[in-house]
């Protein structure tokens, strides 16, 4: 009884406090914001400004950059969406905010997972439009041109949708450089994972690579990685880790003490 | 209504802080948190507003159990704490950001409470003094309409005008549904306003009472000499002679200030006989 009560308390959502939240979180460093859009556009645009020097550049030239700057730009947001908590007096403001745990969630969620990816797009766009004109025409360089809508541009977003929870879970979790301590737990955790899994099949299908004959696969083997390996990584990758990550940081802030 | 029942709170397992802690705070009234540094002041404090969850027992404020974090609750209690955080924002963003989480909070109200302390809505939050700071927040939480205010050191870092105007603000905010905390080592600076003491030492609750039945039950008398035992209960030696703390109705002087110093330290030195004379369990 009390743990459905509390469990009820925690998943009150009004929307209008929510979207204050979200107002707010903008308002928090506007100069830091405003600085790291300035630091992405000018990097980007040099980018494309080197490239436009070699006569042969990428042709996906825009595709790698703005995977880059999703990620890079978006998995260090995403580690400090949290930040303000990082001191006692901070954490003490946070935590006393009179807003549910799932509104200050989704807060957080709404400009991790929607605005920042919006405006990578809408950004990238304005880049490539740009470095076009000014870089790559005037030399006649022939190069792809950035598709928001594309197959890849989309595959990266949920590439990015999917991992950048984690770097909201550190926020929760770590006081300081958060970045670099889930980067270096997912390294390890997603390693050995990996390692676990090629020892568990190596296992079953009793094959050594390193001492053992030459691997020769058989059917059965491909049938296994295909039909039951790869379909698993891909619920695991796709549907569960987000939402575990997302179950993770609303729990772990629920927790949250001073 | 703020309800502590057999309380328990650790921050290690081998180093309980509380245990058992029983505590019943009603409303209306100014309650004095005094303690020695370590005592578990702000850690109580914290239990209260659902900063710190625990470990067993019952902490309710109202209706509410602290540790949800039920948003009207959280719009019900505002703490102030002895370090605070600041956005960077101006008065007035911070106003337009913040108070329509809180659903009484009073504008007209807060002006005043700014303009008493002689700031400017236009200034910057973070570019003020750590008094200044203190004078927005605090201004802040009386006009949020909370029921509870709880102030952790809230002297600390005013000048001298200012903690008399903080004396005169709290005293005029307290009402009839509003219950006020404060912490504090600088007892002379609230020794007007606190209604009720809770002295709190080593995890547990040695004296609680209002000051009314402090000044019924005990006399605070400066004598030349060190006064012998008898009524009184302790002496301390100050400029030109000694404070001593004595059963009132033994005392020369009928009516005496109270000096929640010497009290505080008399409570702490030797809690038996005092805590005896109030029929309080120490």
């Amino acid at each position: 009884m009390y743990k459905h009560k509390l469990m009820k308390n925690q998943l009150i959502l009004n929307p209008r406090r929510l979207m204050r939240l979200v107002g707010n979180n903008l308002n928090f460093s506007p100069k830091s914001i405003g600085l790291v859009l300035l630091f992405g556009i000018g990097i980007n645009l040099g980018a494309a400004w080197m490239s436009s020097m070699d006569s042969t550049p990428d042709p996906e030239f825009y595709l790698i950059w703005f995977g880059l700057s999703l990620f890079i730009t978006g998995f260090l947001f995403s580690s400090f969406a949290f930040n303000n908590m990082s001191t006692d007096a901070g954490r003490q403001f946070y935590l006393s905010l009179p807003a549910s745990n799932l509104e200050k969630v989704l807060s957080k969620y709404l400009l991790t997972a929607i605005a920042f990816p919006l405006l990578a797009l809408v950004m990238f766009t304005i880049i490539a439009t740009l470095s076009n004109l000014f870089f790559f025409q005037p030399k006649m360089i022939q190069i792809d041109g950035f598709d928001p809508f594309g197959t890849i541009t989309w595959l990266l977003i949920k590439i990015y949708l999917v991992l950048h929870g984690i770097y909201l879970l550190g926020s929760v979790v770590y006081s300081k450089l958060a970045i670099i301590k889930i980067s270096l737990a997912t390294f390890v955790f997603a390693g050995s994972i990996a390692g676990l899994t090629f020892l568990f099949i190596g296992s079953i299908f009793g094959f050594d690579f390193q001492d053992g004959p030459p691997f020769e696969p058989t059917q059965s083997f491909k049938d296994f990685l295909e039909f039951r390996v790869w379909p698993t990584i891909q619920f695991l990758f796709w549907a569960v880790l987000p939402v575990l990550s997302a179950v993770l940081v609303f729990l772990k802030l629920k927790e949250k003490e001073l | 209504m703020i309800h502590l029942d057999h309380l328990n709170y650790h921050y290690t397992r081998s180093r309980p802080l509380f245990t058992d802690l029983q505590l019943y705070l009603s409303p209306g009234h100014i309650y004095g948190l005094l303690g020695r540094n370590g005592a578990g002041k702000t850690t109580l404090l914290r239990l209260i507003a659902g900063l710190l969850f625990p470990k067993d027992g019952i902490c309710e404020v109202g209706n509410w159990t602290p540790s949800d974090r039920h948003p009207d609750f959280l719009s019900d209690v505002f703490f102030m704490p002895e370090e605070i955080y600041v956005p960077d924002l101006k008065i007035t963003q911070f106003l337009r950001n913040y108070a329509p989480f809180y659903p009484k909070f009073d504008r007209t109200q807060f002006d005043k409470f700014i303009g008493t302390f002689g700031l400017r809505a236009d200034e910057n939050m973070r570019k003020l003094s750590y008094g200044q700071k203190k004078k927005v927040m605090l201004g802040f939480g009386l006009a949020s309409g909370a029921s509870v205010l709880i102030l952790d050191e809230p002297t600390n870092g005013l000048d001298i005008p200012s903690k008399a105007q903080f004396r005169q603000i709290l005293s005029e905010s307290i009402t009839d549904d509003r219950i006020i905390i404060l912490s504090t080592h600088q007892v002379r600076d609230v020794s007007t306003l606190i209604e009720r003491l809770i002295l709190l030492d080593n995890g547990k609750i040695l004296f609680q009472d209002s000051l009314l039945r402090v000044s019924e039950k005990l006399a605070f008398n400066i004598y030349p000499k060190e006064p012998k035992a008898g009524s009184v209960y302790y002496a301390e030696r100050i400029p030109g002679g000694y404070m001593a703390v004595e059963d009132r109705a033994a005392s020369v002087e009928e009516d005496t200030d109270i000096d929640l110093e010497v009290l505080f330290n008399a409570l702490i030195t030797d809690p038996g006989k005092i805590t005896q004379l109030f029929n309080v369990q120490a």
